[in-house]
C-alpha cells in the first residue's frame, strides 16, 4: 500500500506541477456499491491536504477541492478507491465489497485491531462465507475455511455441529472443543444450533499463542470469536429478507448389499442356516420374487429445509440497533427428525456527542426443538436406525398381505417379544412412536459501557449473562414395540417417560482500563496497554424424572402418568417414579494486562500476562500465570521493497501459554475432585439404603498448561491479486489430565491425574488469487492446507515400552493420541479359511491375542486437512464452489465389519463380498470362512482388517447466484428495492474416497465410525431482498 | 487527572478482588465429605448395605461353569464367552473377581475406618447404639474375611503350603495413588481371614440369624469352607457337623423351591437379589429362562448324563422337555440337544433374577463327606452321602452308597458335589482341589466341546491354568511390583 501511496505522491505532485494555475472548486457525487445502494458515511480525504468530507444519508458529498487534488474513499467492508480530481464537477463512485489486508479488523474478543498491526494467528471468516447456509448451525458452515481448523460431522442429525478441532489434539479426554465467543459471551457448541448462520457478521478463530493466551485460563484448545451484524451510524433504515428453502437425499452407501435372492442363497450355500437355508432353488425364487426389500426406503426420506430471515436496522448520529428474526425448520432424511428453530436478536449501540463515551446492550433469545433419532450411534442394528436401514434382511416385507405397513411383520408379539426385538419391525416402530426431543432455550444479554474519562484513557465494563434451559423429552409409547421393555412388570403398564430439565446459568462480569496514546515528533509510537480483571461464575440446576407404566393417552402431561384402577374408578398415581435433582457450581477469577505497541506501523510487539484462579483446584495448585510475547515485522514499509510487487508483507512470531482446567470438558464435570466423596444411594443391599466411598480426592490435580510457538508470514502481492498467510507452530500441553490406573484396590481402576505431555506441530497455508477483475468479470481462486502431527512426549505411569495400555486405545510415548493399535491381519490362510495375522515379533499365526497388538501410524484424526474454491462473478451472476478435504487419516469402519460379519448372518444383512468368503482348500481370498473360530474376527482393536483409509475430497457446496442492483430494480422494474439476491445451491455433491460404507466424514466418538446418523445431500433455493 | 485515574483503578480492581474467593472457593452442593457421611450406627448400616451391594457371585459362576465341563454352546449364541470357553484364559478373560472382591474389600475398610473412630456414651441408647454398631462391625469384618478367601480361592499359588504367593492383603484405605499392593503369603492371607473371623464373632449379636446377612452361623460355614481348602479335615468336619445340627437338609420338594427363592430351609446365607442386581441366569439367557430368551449356554450333555431322572436335581437343573419352551432331547450326546437350565427360574423379582445361596446346608453335608472320606472313614462318607441322596430322591430310589475305599468315595463326592452345587461357583475349583487325590483334570465330551468349535476339549491335571487365574490386566495395568501367577 505504502508503495501506491508514494507513487500517487509522486503522480499527484506532477499534476500538482502541471494545473499550478488550478482553481478551487465545489465537487460533488454519490458513492454507490455494486448493487447500486448509496453507501452513507463513506471518509474521502484529500491525499496532502487535511481535509475531507463524509457521505450523507444518500451517498452524497460535497467537497471544496482543486484540480489534481487527490481522493481516497474509504469505507469499512469495502476496497479503498483512490481517485484523480481532474475538469469535471461531479464524481460518482462505485466501491467493491471486499477489505485490503491493512483495513480488515481482526477482534480477540478483548480487543479489536487492525490486520496490519497484529502480531497474532488469526482467521477471520466474513459473513459471505456463512450466509445461506442450509445447516442448523453455523459451525458446519466454516469447514475447509479456516486452515488448522478440523469440523468433523459425527452425525448428520439436524442441529448437530460435529468435532471441532484446532491445532491438533491437545487433550487425552477427548474434550477438543475450543470456547465460543458469542458478541462477548462465552457458551458451548451445542447452543451454537439456535444462532442464525445469516446473522452473523464475522467469525474470528484464534490460533496462535499471542491471541489465546489472553484467554488464558479457557484458551488451550483455540477460541472461536462470533460477532453478530449491527447496524451503523448515520445509516437509513435497511430491511433484510431472506428465505431459502431445500431439500435432502441420504448420500449412497459405498457398499454393494445383497438382495432377497443373494440373501437365501447365501444362506444355503454359504452359512447353512437362517431362513433360506432349508429352501430349494424355486423356494428362493419365489420369496425373493415376492419380497425384496430395501428398509433404507422405510426409514429415510427426503429431508427438507426451510429458512426465513428478517432483519432491520438503523442508525442515526449517536445511535444505532438492529433487530434480527429468524425462523428454521429442517425435517432430517431420517424419519421424524428435524428440527425448528426460532431466533431473536436485539441489539442498540450509542454514543456520546463527542464519542467519548460508548454504550451497548444486546440480548439474544431463541428457542429450538429438536427431534432426535433414537439410539443412533450406537453399535447394535436391532436398536440403531441408521445400522438397519442398511443391515435389514432384505427377504422380510415391510408390509402386511393386505398392503398396509406391518407392525410386527407376522410375529406374534405376545408369545415371542425377543424375535420381534430382533428384527427391523421393532425400530420401525420405534421411530414412529417414541420420541427423544430435546428443547433448547437460550437467552443471552451483554451490557458494555466505556468512557475515555481522561485523553488517552479509557475504563470499560462488561456484563454478561447466558442462559440455557435445556429439557430432554423421551418418551416411550406404551403402544410401542419396544414399551415392554421399559416398564415394572408387576404393573403390567408399559412404556416410559424420562424427563431432564438441565438449566445452567453463567455470569460474567469484565473491567478494564485501557491506555492508547500515540506519540512521538511524528506520531511514530503507537502503545496501548489494557488492565482486565474478570469473574465468571457457572451454576446450573437440573431437574429430572423417569416414570415407568404409561397410560396411552395425553403422553406429554403427568396425566399419563396416572392409572385407572378398574375397581373404584379412582386415578392412581404409578408408583415408580424415579426423581433426580442435583446443582453444580464452578468459577474463575482472573487479573491480566495486555500491551500493545507500534512503531511507524513498521514493527510492533505486544504482551500478555494473567493471573488465574480455578474452583477446581486447591491450596497452590489453585492460581496459575499464562503469559505470551509477539512481534511483528510489516517488511512492506521498508526501503528495500518500495515500488516492488510486494504490496504486504509481515512477518509475525510469537510465543505464550494457556491454560485448561475443565477436567472432564465442560463446566460442570469433575469438580470437587480434590477431596475425597461419599454418595448416597437408594438401591443398595435389597433395596436398603447405601454409603459408597464415591470419588477418592487428588489434591495435586492442577492446571494444563499448552505453550506455543507461532511464526507466520502475511503477503500481498501485485496489488494484493495474490494474499495469502503463512503458519508453523509448535504447540506443546503439559500436564495433561488423563485417567490414571491405579491398583484395584483402591476400589477404582483410574483416577485423574495430571500426566503427560503432548505436541502439536503443523503447517498452515492460505492462498488467494484474483485472477481477473474488471467492471463485468471477477474470477478468484482460494485454497488452504494444514498439516499437523501429533506426538505424545511424556507418559508417565506408562510401563517400560512407554506405553499405557488400554487395548485398543492404548497410548505411547512417541505415538499420536488416536493412533490406532491393533492386530494385524495379513489375508486368508488357503488352506483352512481362518484370518492370517502378524504376531507382536511378525510371525505369521491364526491366534491373535491382545498382546500381538501394534502401533499402526494409523491415526483417527487427520493430519492433513484443508479446502479450495473459486468464484466467479459476471455482473450481477457468481458462481462458487467449494471442495474439502482430508488425508492421512484412517477410521475403523463399522458399517463394514457389519456387514462383512457372521454376526449378521441371521436375521440381518450382509454385503455381496461375503461371496468371496472362503469355502474351499486352496481358495486364495480376502474373506476368512465362516465359522472361523476365532473372535478376532470381529474385533476392532485386535484385527486391523476393517481399518479403512478415510481421505477424502467432497464437493462441498456449490452455489449460482444472481444479484439485482438498486439502479434495475427502481429505475427499470420500479420496485422500492435496493437490491435482490436470487440463489440456487447443493450440498455434498461429489465425493471421492476408497472408504467402503457411508460416509468417510462421519466422525464417531473415538473417531470411529459407530452407526451414526448419516450426512445428506442438500439442494436449496433461496431469496434476500434488502428494501 | 493521575488521581482520578487511580481512583477508577482501586475502584475497579479492589471490588472485583474482594469477590474473587466467592468465584473459587465453591463448595459443592451436595458434597458428602467422610467427616458427614458416618455420624451414627445407622450410617454405618448403610456403609454394610452398600458392601454386601457389591458382593456378587458371577464372576465365580463364570469361571466355574464356562471354564470347566457344566456347559456348552446354546443355540441362540454367537461370541459369547467364546474364548473363556475355549480355554483361552489370559489377564483379560472377562472374570469378574479380582476387581469387585477388592472394591468389596475397599468400602468395607472405609466403614470400619468410621467405626473405629466412632465412640457412643455410657447411656442405655448409646449402649444400644453401641451394640448395633458392633453387629454391623462384626459383618463388615466377616464380609472382609469372606472377600479375601474368595481371591484366595482362585489366585493363591497353593491353599497347603503357607509360603506360597496369596494375594494382596488389604485392611486400610489407601490415599496414595502410587501404592503398588504385593502378594502376601498364602499363610498370612489365612492368618488374617482368621483374625477377622474371630473379630466379627465376637461382634456379631447371638440373636441375628437373618440369613439374607453374615450370621454367626455364616463365619463357620465359611470356616468350614476355609479348613476345607486349607486340608484340616478334622475342622472342616466339626464345623459342618456343628452347622447340620441347626440347618436341615432340604428335602426334595423344599430343594426345589430353594433355588425358586420360595423356600430357605438350608440356608445358611443368600445373597438376596432384587431388581437391578446381577441375574444369575444372565450366563444362559440374554432375555428370559426360555427356548425363545436368547439361549447362551446350556447343559453340557455331560452333566447331564451324569443326572438320574429321579434325582430332584433333574428337576431343578434342566428345564422341563415337556414345557413347550423348554429343553429338547434329541438323543445321548446329540449334538442337537438344547438342555435348558432351569437352577435359575427367575422370580417375582425379575425373569432372570433369583437369590444366590452362597452356603447351604447341602454343601456343609458334601464337606462333612469329603472331610471324611479324605480322613479314610469311608464308612461315614457313605452315610453322609446316603444322608444326602435320602433328601434328593423322592422315591427313595438312589443306589445306597457303600463305598469300597477312599478313592470311590472322593469320585462320588465330586460327582455329588457337581450335580448338587452346579452353576454355583465351584466347580472348576472342586476339579482343582480333587485333581491330585483322583489324578484328573478338566474332561469335556467331545459334543459340548464342539458345541463352540473348541480347539481343546481337556486341560491336564498339572496345567497352569487349573493351578491358579491370571492376575488381571487392571491390576497390572497400575502395578509393576505384582508376581503374576505362572503360565501367564
Amino acid at each position: 500500500m505504502k508503495s501506491n501511496l508514494t507513487l500517487i505522491f509522486v503522480v499527484a505532485l506532477f499534476l500538482i506541477g502541471q494545473s499550478s494555475f488550478a482553481q478551487k472548486k465545489e465537487l460533488t457525487g454519490t458513492v454507490i456499491d455494486d448493487d447500486g445502494t448509496p453507501l452513507p458515511g463513506v471518509n474521502i480525504t484529500i491525499t496532502d491536504k487535511k481535509a475531507g468530507t463524509q457521505t450523507d444519508f444518500d451517498g452524497k458529498f460535497s467537497l471544496e477541492v482543486e484540480e489534481g487534488d487527490v481522493l481516497i474513499f474509504s469505507y469499512v467492508g469495502y476496497t479503498e478507491i483512490t481517485k484523480t480530481v481532474g475538469e469535471e464537477d461531479v464524481m460518482d463512485v462505485t466501491m467493491k465489497e471486499g477489505e485490503s489486508l491493512d483495513q480488515v479488523s481482526i477482534s480477540t474478543g478483548y480487543q479489536n485491531i487492525t490486520e496490519r498491526t497484529s502480531t497474532k494467528a488469526v482467521s477471520k471468516v466474513s459473513s459471505e462465507d456463512i450466509q445461506n447456509s442450509t445447516e442448523a448451525s453455523p459451525l458446519r458452515a466454516l469447514q475447509g475455511k479456516v486452515p488448522g481448523l478440523f469440523i468433523g460431522s459425527s452425525s448428520g442429525q439436524p442441529g448437530e455441529s460435529g468435532r471441532v478441532i484446532l491445532r491438533g489434539i491437545g487433550s487425552f479426554n477427548g474434550a477438543t472443543n475450543p470456547i465460543y465467543i458469542i458478541d462477548g459471551v462465552e457458551t458451548g457448541q451445542a447452543a451454537l444450533r439456535n444462532l442464525n448462520s445469516d446473522d452473523i457478521e464475522d467469525i474470528n478463530v484464534l490460533k496462535g499463542p499471542s491471541a489465546t493466551a489472553q484467554y488464558g485460563n479457557r484458551g488451550a484448545n483455540g477460541v472461536i470469536v462470533i460477532k453478530t451484524k449491527s447496524g451503523e451510524y448515520n445509516e437509513k433504515l435497511d430491511i433484510h429478507y431472506g428465505s431459502q428453502y431445500g431439500f435432502s437425499k441420504m448420500l449412497p452407501i459405498n457398499k454393494e448389499l445383497m438382495n432377497s435372492k443373494e440373501r437365501l442363497i447365501y444362506h444355503r450355500d454359504y452359512l447353512g442356516s437362517a431362513k433360506g437355508f432349508a429352501l430349494n432353488d424355486a423356494e428362493i425364487d419365489a420369496l425373493a420374487r415376492a419380497t425384496d426389500t430395501r428398509w433404507r426406503n422405510q426409514f429415510f426420506q427426503t429431508g427438507t429445509t426451510t429458512k426465513q430471515n428478517l432483519r432491520i436496522s438503523q442508525g442515526s448520529e449517536n445511535l444505532k440497533s438492529s433487530t434480527a428474526f429468524n425462523f428454521y425448520d429442517q425435517d432430517g432424511v431420517i424419519k421424524n427428525s428435524g428440527i425448528k428453530r426460532f431466533s431473536f436478536q436485539n441489539k442498540v449501540e450509542g454514543k456520546s456527542d463527542d464519542d467519548r463515551f460508548h454504550y451497548k446492550s444486546d440480548i439474544k433469545a431463541s428457542y429450538s426443538r429438536t427431534d432426535i433419532t433414537p439410539q443412533v450411534g450406537v453399535h447394535d442394528a436391532w436398536s440403531n436406525p441408521a445400522l438397519i436401514a442398511y443391515q435389514g434382511a432384505p427377504y422380510l416385507s415391510p408390509y402386511d398381505p393386505d398392503g398396509s405397513v406391518t407392525k410386527t411383520g407376522g410375529i406374534d408379539e405376545q408369545k415371542s417379544m425377543f424375535l420381534v426385538w430382533q428384527s427391523p419391525y421393532a425400530i420401525l416402530n420405534d421411530v414412529k412412536l417414541n420420541q427423544v426431543q430435546q428443547d433448547r432455550i437460550q437467552l443471552m444479554a451483554n451490557f458494555h459501557a466505556d468512557w475515555e474519562f481522561v485523553k488517552h484513557f479509557t475504563a470499560g465494563v462488561d456484563v454478561n449473562a447466558n442462559y440455557q434451559s435445556i429439557i430432554d423429552d423421551n418418551i416411550i409409547d406404551p403402544s410401542s414395540l419396544r414399551a415392554p421393555t421399559e416398564t415394572n412388570d408387576d404393573l403390567n403398564h408399559y412404556g416410559s417417560a424420562n424427563n431432564n430439565d438441565r438449566r445452567p446459568f453463567r455470569f460474567e462480569t469484565k473491567a478494564n482500563i485501557n491506555y492508547n496514546n500515540t506519540f512521538g515528533d511524528e506520531n511514530e509510537h503507537t502503545l496501548n496497554v489494557d488492565l482486565f480483571t474478570e469473574y465468571h461464575k457457572n451454576y446450573q440446576n437440573s431437574f429430572g424424572f423417569f416414570t415407568g407404566g404409561l397410560n396411552d393417552r395425553l403422553l406429554e402431561t403427568d396425566q399419563a402418568y396416572l392409572y385407572d384402577t378398574k375397581e373404584n374408578g379412582e386415578y392412581v398415581y404409578v408408583p415408580y417414579l424415579d426423581l433426580r435433582k442435583s446443582e453444580q457450581i464452578s468459577g474463575m477469577f482472573s487479573y491480566f494486562a495486555l500491551v500493545d505497541y507500534d512503531y511507524n506501523e513498521r514493527f510492533g510487539f505486544s504482551g500478555s500476562i494473567r493471573r488465574d484462579a480455578s474452583s477446581r483446584f486447591k491450596g497452590s495448585n489453585k492460581w496459575a500465570t499464562f503469559w505470551s510475547v509477539a512481534g511483528r515485522w510489516n517488511l512492506d514499509a521498508e526501503d528495500f521493497l518500495e515500488d516492488s510487487f510486494v504490496d504486504n508483507l509481515k512477518l509475525r512470531i510469537s510465543y505464550g501459554t494457556s491454560g485448561n482446567q475443565k477436567i472432564g470438558g465442560n463446566d460442570f464435570s469433575a469438580l470437587d475432585l480434590y477431596k475425597s466423596t461419599y454418595s448416597i444411594y437408594s438401591d443398595a443391599y435389597i433395596n436398603s439404603t447405601g454409603i459408597s466411598p464415591d470419588v477418592i480426592g487428588n489434591g495435586d490435580l492442577k492446571w494444563e498448561t499448552n505453550k506455543q510457538f507461532d511464526i507466520g508470514i502475511d503477503f500481498g502481492l501485485w496489488q494484493n491479486k495474490i494474499q495469502g498467510k503463512l503458519d508453523f507452530y509448535h504447540k506443546k500441553t503439559l500436564n495433561l489430565y488423563k485417567g490414571r490406573p491405579v491398583s484395584p484396590v483402591f476400589g477404582t481402576s483410574e483416577v485423574d491425574d495430571n500426566i503427560g505431555t503432548v505436541a502439536n506441530k503443523g503447517f498452515e497455508s492460505y492462498l488467494k488469487y484474483i485472477i481477473f477483475d474488471n467492471d463485468e468479470w471477477t474470477i478468484s481462486v482460494n485454497g488452504n492446507f494444514a498439516y499437523n502431527r501429533n506426538k505424545i512426549k511424556d507418559l508417565p505411569s506408562s510401563d517400560e515400552n512407554g506405553v499405557i495400555e488400554n487395548g485398543g486405545g492404548s497410548l505411547g510415548e512417541g505415538r499420536a493420541i488416536g493412533e490406532h493399535v491393533v492386530g494385524r491381519q495379513i489375508g486368508v490362510n488357503p488352506s483352512d479359511g481362518n484370518t492370517l495375522y502378524l504376531d507382536k515379533d511378525g510371525n505369521v499365526t491364526e491366534k491373535n491375542e491382545n498382546d500381538d497388538r501394534v502401533f499402526s501410524n494409523k491415526q483417527r484424526f487427520p493430519e492433513i486437512k484443508g479446502g479450495f474454491g473459486a468464484d466467479i462473478s459476471y455482473k450481477g451472476f457468481t458462481l462458487s464452489q467449494k471442495w474439502v478435504y482430508t488425508a492421512n487419516v484412517y477410521r475403523n469402519n463399522y458399517d463394514v465389519t457389519d456387514l462383512e460379519s457372521e454376526g449378521n448372518s441371521g436375521g440381518l444383512q450382509n454385503s455381496t463380498s461375503m461371496f468371496r468368503s472362503w469355502q474351499d482348500v486352496g481358495q486364495i481370498t480376502d474373506i476368512p470362512r465362516i465359522s472361523t473360530p476365532n473372535q478376532a474376527q470381529v474385533d476392532h482393536d485386535l484385527n486391523d482388517r476393517f481399518l479403512q483409509d478415510a481421505s477424502y475430497l467432497r464437493l462441498r457446496n456449490v452455489s449460482l447466484s444472481y444479484t439485482l442492483n438498486e439502479e434495475k430494480l427502481k429505475h427499470h422494474l420500479h420496485l422500492p428495492l435496493h437490491s435482490i439476491k436470487l440463489y440456487v445451491q447443493g450440498d455434498n455433491l461429489l465425493t471421492f474416497t476408497e472408504y467402503e460404507g457411508r460416509d468417510p466424514e462421519s466422525d464417531g466418538l473415538g473417531g470411529d465410525s459407530v452407526g451414526n446418523y448419516p450426512s445428506f445431500r442438500t439442494f436449496s433455493v433461496g431469496l434476500d431482498v434488502n428494501f | 487527572m493521575v488521581i482520578k485515574i487511580k481512583i477508577l483503578a482501586f475502584l475497579l480492581f479492589v471490588s472485583l478482588l474482594t469477590s474473587c474467593d466467592n468465584a473459587t472457593d465453591i463448595d459443592q452442593p451436595g458434597s458428602l465429605t467422610s467427616d458427614v457421611a458416618f455420624r451414627n450406627a445407622e450410617d454405618l448400616q448403610d456403609g454394610l448395605n452398600d458392601v454386601y451391594n457389591g458382593y456378587n457371585v458371577d464372576g465365580e459362576e463364570i469361571i466355574n461353569a464356562v471354564f470347566a465341563d457344566n456347559l456348552k454352546k446354546g443355540h441362540a449364541a454367537t461370541v459369547e464367552y467364546k474364548d473363556l470357553y475355549n480355554h483361552v484364559l489370559n489377564s483379560t478373560s472377562p472374570i469378574p473377581i479380582w476387581d469387585p472382591r477388592y472394591l468389596t474389600i475397599d468400602h468395607t475398610n472405609h466403614v470400619l475406618n468410621a467405626y473405629k473412630d466412632m465412640e457412643f456414651d455410657d447411656t442405655p441408647e448409646g449402649q444400644e447404639e453401641q451394640s448395633e454398631a458392633d453387629n454391623v462391625a462384626g459383618q463388615l469384618y466377616a464380609m472382609r474375611a469372606l472377600s479375601h478367601f474368595d481371591l484366595l480361592k482362585y489366585y493363591a499359588e497353593s491353599y497347603t503350603d503357607t509360603t506360597k504367593l496369596g494375594v494382596p492383603k488389604m485392611d486400610e484405605v489407601l490415599d496414595n495413588f502410587d501404592f503398588q499392593p504385593t502378594r502376601a503369603s498364602v499363610g498370612e492371607i489365612y492368618n488374617f481371614i482368621d483374625k477377622d473371623l474371630d473379630k466379627a464373632k465376637n461382634l456379631i449379636q447371638d440373636d441375628f440369624n437373618d440369613n439374607r446377612y453374615l450370621t454367626k452361623d455364616a463365619i463357620r460355614a465359611i470356616q468350614a469352607r476355609i479348613n476345607l481348602f486349607k486340608e484340616n479335615w478334622g475342622k472342616a468336619e466339626d464345623l459342618a457337623d456343628e452347622l447340620l445340627q441347626t440347618y436341615p437338609i432340604a428335602s426334595p420338594e423344599e430343594y426345589e423351591n430353594v433355588y425358586k427363592d420360595e423356600s430357605d430351609v438350608g440356608v445358611i446365607w443368600k445373597r438376596v437379589a432384587v431388581q437391578g442386581d446381577v441375574a444369575l441366569a444372565a450366563l444362559f439367557y440374554a432375555n428370559s429362562v426360555n427356548f425363545d430368551g436368547h439361549v447362551i449356554f446350556d447343559m453340557s450333555n455331560d452333566l447331564f448324563n451324569a443326572l438320574d431322572e429321579n434325582d430332584i436335581r433333574y428337576n431343578v437343573l434342566l428345564k422341563d422337555p415337556n414345557d413347550p419352551q423348554g429343553s429338547e432331547i434329541l438323543g445321548k450326546n446329540d449334538p442337537g440337544n438344547n438342555l435348558l437350565i432351569n437352577k435359575f427360574p427367575g422370580s417375582s423379582e425379575g425373569p432372570l433374577l433369583n437369590d444366590a445361596k452362597v452356603l447351604t446346608s447341602g454343601e456343609m453335608l458334601l464337606i462333612k463327606a469329603e472331610a471324611e472320606a479324605r480322613q479314610d472313614k469311608v464308612d461315614k462318607a457313605s452315610k453322609s452321602i446316603n444322608k444326602l441322596l435320602e433328601h434328593r430322591y423322592t422315591d427313595d430310589d438312589y443306589e445306597t452308597r457303600n463305598y469300597d475305599d477312599k478313592s470311590g468315595a472322593l469320585k462320588d463326592i465330586l460327582k455329588q458335589r457337581r450335580l448338587e452345587l452346579a452353576y454355583e461357583g465351584h466347580r472348576y475349583l472342586d476339579i482343582k482341589r480333587f485333581s491330585d487325590a483322583l489324578n484328573i483334570g478338566i474332561q469335556r465330551n467331545a459334543v459340548d466341546c464342539q458345541s463352540y468349535d473348541a480347539d481343546e476339549c481337556n486341560i491336564a491335571k498339572d496345567d497352569y491354568r487349573l493351578n491358579a487365574l491370571p492376575i488381571p490386566q487392571s491390576e497390572l495395568n497400575a502395578n509393576d511390583e505384582i508376581q503374576q501367577n505362572e503360565g501367564y
